[in-house]
């Protein structure tokens, strides 16, 4: 949630979807991407606040909701990493094993 | 803004008086509540109609105490809508409207949505400012939203407890 | 059951119609999504972490067959392949698109069901007794009045932008399976002393961040002013409850402001110029709706659930299912079933669309076409004759649907948690998993008898952790997940407020504080004393040295 974010922390934008809901972020080409690993890391209130009217303009486009900015985890090797369990979890799905749509087998035979 | 009574986008014949500018002799003005209270006398005295400003933090029971119980002096009642979730004159409308009789225009001004028409004219509001290219369509498409209501409220429409019983009369009757 | 008419037909078409509309200029960019919001919250539809979720109305926990059957083939179209039954007799929907929502609300209205009002701060579903018209301690059918309450509160012009949601439960037996005093509005029925049926009026109860007991606000309302009654509360809370802050918001931070005496004087003098309007309900009304609850043509048989357990003929698995999730119906010969979706390992209140067709299927075989849904996220066939009890246990158990734990501790209320929820703290499934595992040995639960565990993934407590037996709360410590334990809640006609027990603890730790709650119990308890009895006896101390002890 908003938690105060250090000034040259790692950070991210972040966003829903409007029409489906999914996890997006935004990729240092202006797009979005639903991969974390792709998304565009920033270090400095200058450069965050130079990407703000372009995810603005997405929102008032009715591209994305929810816009939001996150700490992340920042390995320049292999790209930024979730920090805390929500945004693990908004990255990477729920923790748990979904329940799975099987058909169910006929009943055994009465004894 | 434009303004719909009725439906019908219209001009504002009223005049919105801020408390400090003298009252005119004529024309229909619109005052706060307290200029109301303080000014009675003097404003009951013009043959011009009166309209006021009732903010939604304020009881019912106080205008109507403020216009000595006759709320059929006024011509215009302007309830406020802060924010659009803010549904506390929906209420006072329909104690306006049920408890007190109240017959002459309730407006709406505020943060207005077009979704929101259809429950205040069933609250009675017949007038609203509304910040829309195309109010009386708008209005059109919201009143007319369900063809039946569940619950009696401050318009003329028969709930469908209502029908069915009658329904049921009838059939009563043929059988 | 309730059957649609032409009129209840034509409202539900005209909402999928509306909110066509809207989610079209939402789309198009008509609308933002600050207006947006208020209105897709209406119709059930939330924006949860990894896409939108839905929240079907399943009024008073009454579904048909065929319902179910739509429910099953909404998951399987527009989900992935499973939904979520609510502690509010709903099911949710995980992954929604936008996009798909009004297909889903049309496909919803054709079988006579939507979502209307399943949120948003307005008078939500209506909940009820899940063994409501079946159940042998009943006064009167409460459908019938849960069913006019429905009526009267949807698309209501007044309360449809209320300070906060708002909650109604009632029940119509002295046992009260609704949980009413925790609701903004409970009712529960009486007999006045001639015999006439009216209701107690609670007002306001709640969990949430400030738990509260209900308080009654008239002791015997006559059923002919139940409306009026209900709408002068409504218009006094509309009126002055709290509106700056959302945390304070629900009616009963303003009962408590005003205490209960002033909040009744001033509901009374609302009252008096609308009790004999237009909102009066007259018998006939009543009477038109009783007929359309009219109980099914059951057949002349004999027995009851308690011979079937006792016969030594009976298969032991067979018996304890029964023991364990068959109530006594009000009829003799039959018996009400209850499904549990709580099976070891699984996630509580989870059913996959292959299992809700199954259930659908048994329901037609065996339960006249009707399902229930209870607020612990279980199901429930509520006319099933004794004899066909054997059969359908054999179908169930094939799909997983036989774990015979109703009611005992492995029965956990969750909420979804921080897997899916962007209010939450902490995960509540896997924790509810965790536990169900650790007491999935059934003989031990039987023997441990009637316990609830309610996980709520954060303070909104969709999992009513404050009236579990045993609460468990999710908290979030700089990013770590804990879990905060309360004692000695409940939600029945005694209801009351657990009490908070030791340190918030990772789940590993919260799972051995619970085991060794319940082996205190078992060592401290009389022969035949609840839990929550034990509890009540002796207080959280004898727990607290468990504690101690495992420290
Ligand atoms: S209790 Fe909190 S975490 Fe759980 S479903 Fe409700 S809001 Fe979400």
């Amino acid at each position: 949630m908003a938690r105060k974010l250090r000034a040259d922390a790692p950070r991210i934008i972040t966003a829903n979807r409007l029409i489906d809901g999914v996890v997006v972020y935004r990729a240092a080409d202006g797009s979005w991407t639903t991969r974390l690993n792709k998304a565009r890391v920033v270090t400095n209130a200058p450069d965050l606040d130079a990407m703000m009217p372009g995810c603005m303009a997405d929102v008032e486009a009715c591209q994305v909701v929810s816009l939001d900015v996150v700490e992340v985890l920042h390995d320049p090797k292999a790209g930024p990493r979730p920090l805390g369990q929500r945004e693990t979890i908004r990255a990477a799905g729920p923790t748990i094993v979904l329940p799975v749509d099987r058909p169910i087998p006929a009943a055994r035979p009465s004894a | 803004m434009p303004l719909l009574e009725n439906g019908h986008h219209v001009a504002d014949r009223w005049t919105a008086l801020p408390d400090a500018e003298p009252v005119p002799d004529d024309g229909p003005v619109l005052v706060s509540l307290d200029r109301l209270k303080a000014e009675a006398d003097t404003l009951w005295t013009r043959s011009a109609p009166i309209g006021v400003r009732l903010p939604n933090d304020v009881p019912v029971s106080a205008l109507v105490a403020a216009v000595g119980g006759a709320l059929d002096r006024l011509s215009l009642i302007v309830l406020s809508f802060p924010a659009f979730k803010d549904g506390r004159a929906y209420t006072q409308a329909r104690q306006l409207r049920d408890t007190h009789g109240y017959q002459g225009s309730l407006r709406a001004t505020g943060d207005v949505l077009r979704d929101q028409l259809y429950f205040m004219a069933r609250c009675g509001i017949d007038a609203v400012e509304i910040d829309s290219t195309d109010p009386e369509g708008d209005w059109q498409a919201s009143v007319t939203t369900f063809g039946a209501v569940y619950q009696p409220a401050s318009d003329d429409r028969t709930p469908i407890s209502v029908q069915r019983l009658a329904a049921l009369g009838r059939k009563g009757v043929a059988a | 059951m309730y059957q649609y008419d032409a009129h209840d037909q034509a409202l539900v078409d005209q909402r999928v119609s509306e909110f066509r509309d809207q989610v079209s200029r939402r789309l198009s960019g008509a609308l933002t999504e600050d207006q947006f919001k208020p209105l897709r919250l209406m119709n059930g539809l939330y924006l949860q972490l990894h896409a939108y979720m839905l929240r079907v109305a399943i009024p008073y926990g009454t579904l048909s067959s065929h319902q179910m059957r739509v429910l099953a083939h909404i998951a399987r179209r527009y989900d992935r392949g499973y939904g979520h039954f609510t502690t509010r007799q709903n099911i949710q929907y995980n992954w929604i698109k936008l996009a798909d929502a009004p297909d889903i609300l049309a496909d919803l209205a054709a079988e006579q069901m939507h979502a209307i009002q399943t949120s948003g701060n307005c008078i939500r579903n209506v909940t009820s007794d899940p063994w409501a018209g079946v159940a042998a301690d009943e006064i009167e059918d409460p459908r019938i009045a849960a069913e006019i309450l429905r009526q009267w509160s949807t698309f209501h012009p007044e309360f449809s932008f209320l300070p906060r949601k708002f909650k109604i439960a009632i029940t119509g037996a002295p046992t009260d399976r609704a949980a009413v005093k925790v609701h903004d509005i409970g009712l529960r029925m009486h007999r006045d002393e001639r015999g006439a049926v009216g209701y107690e009026v609670i007002v306001g109860g709640g969990l949430g961040r400030t738990p509260i007991i209900g308080k009654t606000l008239r002791p015997f309302l006559p059923k002919e002013h139940l409306l009026s009654y209900l709408e002068a509360i409504m218009r006094v809370y509309n009126t002055h409850g709290r509106r700056d802050n959302m945390y304070k918001a629900r009616i009963k931070i303003l009962v408590e402001a005003l205490g209960i005496d002033e909040f009744r004087r001033q509901v009374e003098a609302e009252w008096e110029p609308l009790r004999d309007g237009a909102l009066r309900l007259p018998p006939e009304t009543y009477a038109a709706i009783t007929e359309r609850f009219a109980p099914p043509l059951y057949e002349q048989r004999t027995g009851s659930v308690a011979t079937l357990v006792r016969d030594p003929e009976t298969d032991p698995a067979l018996a304890r299912w029964v023991q364990a999730n068959v109530a006594p119906h009000k009829v003799p010969g039959y018996g009400i079933v209850n499904i549990s979706l709580k099976g070891t390992g699984q996630i509580p209140g989870d059913a996959t669309a292959s299992q809700m067709e199954l259930v659908a299927k048994m329901a037609d075989l065996y339960s006249l076409g009707e399902i229930r849904v209870t607020h612990e996220q279980n199901l429930v066939l509520p006319h099933v004759r004794l004899s066909d009890l054997p059969a359908l246990w054999r179908t169930l158990d094939a799909g997983d649907l036989a774990t015979p734990n109703v009611g005992l501790i492995s029965d956990i209320i969750a909420c979804p948690g921080l897997d899916y929820c962007s209010l939450a703290n902490a995960r509540s499934i896997p924790l509810a998993q965790a536990l169900s595992e650790r007491f999935s040995d059934m003989t031990r639960a039987q023997a441990i008898g009637p316990l609830h565990i309610n996980i709520s993934g954060c303070i909104n407590a969709c999992a009513h952790h404050h009236v579990g037996h045993i609460g468990v709360l999710g908290v979030d410590r700089k990013g770590e997940e804990l879990y905060q334990i309360t004692l000695g809640g409940r939600s029945d006609e005694a209801a009351a407020l657990g009490r908070i027990v030791g340190p918030a603890v990772p789940a590993h730790q919260a799972i051995e504080m619970i085991a060794g709650f319940v082996d205190t119990y078992l060592a401290i308890r009389h022969p035949g004393e609840l839990f929550i009895d034990t509890v009540e006896r002796l207080g959280t101390a004898p727990f607290k040295e468990t504690l101690h002890a495992a420290a």
